[in-house]
């Protein structure tokens, strides 16, 4: 766009303005530390539910989906189609149980399930690093919201947008966030199917009505000018593995998804919460589907040409061409609502992370007011932090993002579920598993995006479009084997540690041979060496 | 069979209906192909669900509505147990 966009303009300081205030909001019902960082374990089933579907779908999919479905088509689809089957994992190997654990963050679960403080500091290292892999790719649309929509330069973009969102949380903390979350997925839920339905009516399609499912009559026509259009052929079946592992247990190793669940009041609550996230997210994601699906139609229809750089713009050059300005001014403020929600829960863990998990494990004793002043300071401190470092942000969003749940699922994800599920897994086995799991997946990605080395070169299997994904397939097999290996080579964990797992699961009482059996750490222990080896040895046996 | 054993039992179900059905459902299109499309090198989809291909469809309706459905009646017994085991019927 040229020039400023008023209407847009209005639009942002809007949903800028009311973060800001229900921030302020939260600020009043705070009275002491569970509030700050777990908004007193008050929040309902709904509220949650709403709350995770703005933290899920951040600028990845308002900008990032559509991008790669411009670039990568089918694969685009594919990824999406992982992440919402990932929140139901989570419900059925994690959820319901962290809530009853009774921590504040991941970090803090796994301190007290591996019985180590030492533990927990690594944790909170490897939080630090997935969530600023998460974080930057985040505050970057924003800057793109500001520079291409409104015509003011991208840098005060990140800086007003990471300020802005500092802010709130710093005032609000966990009540803010939450209901900032719940107010910003309402926001873009309809600022993104809206404008939609107009695109797909605009295009003579007649389910425009229902995005989701309506826009099979325009096949026909979009298979013929890109024929390759649904062609799920040109990456190997490890792959669709690999994407699948690097989602499902990505989730639950992402520890701004987790905290989420020590917000609600119960184990039930945190179920149904992840039903409704589930429904929601799965409509914007399908939804998000149908968007790319117009946007390349209309591109090969007309012809127009549009720059690789541009890719992150798809939905805006889309709205803009095919709708009135209303409606353009509303996408801008569904993605600027989308931006804010996942860097405010990307702040608050980091923020707590920091506190919580890390200086008050180095200083014990602190006392309740102070821990809570030096958290409010902590997370405006990393907010203003984040945001500078935003300045220089990377080339594409959703492929950080994506190395972000690789490394999350390989080195938290595998101690937390096994956690959870398997008495058994010991202290030494969550240690290795974790330095494992970090290594195989943050070294590859070192490798590939910052020394900007060809992944074929590191193994010839990560060939091929987003080969490198086909390290997660590796990493996190190889993670599940390490701890289940170095947890039977190893003494058992004492007895309160093992109640812990009885009392997860929700039993008044303790029994040895709950959760305790070989089945699980054998059954894993096959899986993982069977993917492995389909990564390798099997690996030329299927088509490429 | 005990509160314990359906908590397990459950758990396994729900998580390969939803490991098959939303995550790796792409992996049977690729190794099942010739049901699905025709020969290469065009691969053309053979079968169509409300204009789409049949794989794509699939894909859609599995990863979403099919998967929500499975952890909503998931949800369900597992609210159920939960008052069993609150009732001491302990496994």
């Amino acid at each position: 766009m040229s020039g400023l966009f008023g209407l847009g303009i209005v639009f942002c300081v809007l949903v800028l303005g009311i973060s800001i205030a229900v921030g302020i909001w939260g600020r009043r019902l705070t009275r002491n530390l569970a509030d700050y960082y777990v908004a007193g374990r008050s929040v309902d089933a709904i509220n949650n539910g709403l709350a995770m579907v703005s933290l899920s779908l951040s600028l990845t999919t308002f900008l990032g989906l559509t991008a790669l479905i411009w670039y990568g088509f089918y694969l685009a689809i594919a990824i999406y189609a992982a992440f919402t089957a990932a929140f139901l994992i989570m419900l059925v190997v994690a959820a319901p149980y962290l809530r009853r654990h009774k921590t504040f963050t991941s970090m803090d679960f796994i301190g007290e399930r591996y019985y180590s403080p030492r533990l927990r500091m690594l944790a909170v290292f490897i939080m630090l690093v997935v969530s600023t892999l998460y974080l930057v790719g985040n505050i970057k649309g924003i800057g793109i919201v500001f520079e291409y929509l409104l015509g003011i330069p991208a840098i005060w973009g990140v800086l007003i947008g990471g300020l802005v969102v500092t802010a709130y949380v710093t005032l609000g903390g966990m009540y803010g966030v939450t209901y900032n979350q719940t107010f910003q997925s309402i926001v873009l839920t309809i600022a993104f199917i809206v404008p939609l339905m107009v695109i797909l009516k605009r295009l003579g399609i007649t389910g425009w009505w229902f995005p989701p499912l309506g826009y099979g009559q325009a096949v026909p026509a979009m298979v013929e000018v890109t024929p390759y259009y649904f062609f799920p052929f040109v990456v190997h079946p490890v792959w669709y593995i690999a994407v699948f592992l690097g989602s499902a247990f990505g989730i639950i190793g992402l520890p701004h998804f987790v905290m989420r669940y020590f917000t609600v009041r119960d184990a039930k609550d945190a179920r149904w919460s992840t039903v409704v996230c589930a429904l929601l997210v799965g409509l914007v994601n399908t939804s998000a589907y149908a968007m790319g699906f117009a946007g390349v139609y209309y591109v090969a229809q007309t012809g127009i040409e549009i720059a690789r750089a541009d890719a992150d713009k798809l939905v805006f050059i889309l709205t803009q061409a095919l709708t009135n300005n209303w409606l353009l001014a509303l996408a801008v403020a569904g993605a600027l609502a989308a931006s804010l929600s996942t860097v405010a829960g990307l702040l608050m863990i980091m923020g707590t992370g920091l506190v919580h998990d890390l200086y008050a494990v180095i200083r014990p004793g602190m006392k309740e007011d102070r821990k809570l002043t030096l958290s409010i300071w902590t997370m405006f401190a990393v907010g203003v932090a984040c945001t500078l470092l935003s300045i220089r942000p990377p080339e594409f969003i959703l492929v950080t993002i994506m190395w972000a749940f690789g490394i999350a699922g390989a080195s938290l994800g595998v101690p937390i579920t096994m956690g959870i599920w398997w008495k058994r897994a010991t202290r030494e086995g969550a240690a290795a598993s974790m330095i494992v799991g970090f290594l195989t997946s943050f070294v590859p990605y070192v490798m590939i995006e910052i020394m900007k080395m060809e992944p074929t070169a590191i193994s010839r299997f990560f060939y091929g479009p987003l080969g490198w994904v086909k390290v997660i397939a590796w990493s996190m097999p190889l993670t599940f084997l390490t701890m289940v290996v170095v947890s039977w080579l190893t003494k058992p964990p004492p007895l309160e540690v093992k109640k812990q797992v009885d009392a997860m699961h929700g039993w008044p009482d303790y029994r040895e041979e709950r959760y305790h059996g070989k089945a699980l750490p054998i059954t894993v222990a096959v899986l993982s060496v069977l993917i492995m080896l389909f990564v390798t040895t099997l690996y030329d046996v299927f088509p490429k | 069979m005990d509160p314990y054993r359906r908590e397990c039992w459950l758990t396994a179900i729900c998580f390969i209906l939803v490991t098959v059905f939303g995550g790796i459902l792409s992996v049977f299109f690729v190794v099942g192909k010739d049901l699905f499309f025709g020969p290469a090198p065009a691969y053309a989809a053979k079968r169509f669900v409300l204009g789409f291909p049949s794989h794509y469809f699939w894909l859609l309706v599995g990863s979403w509505l099919f998967v929500t459905a499975v952890g909503a009646f998931y949800a369900w017994y597992m609210d159920r147990l939960e008052k069993e085991i609150e009732r001491g019927k302990t496994g």
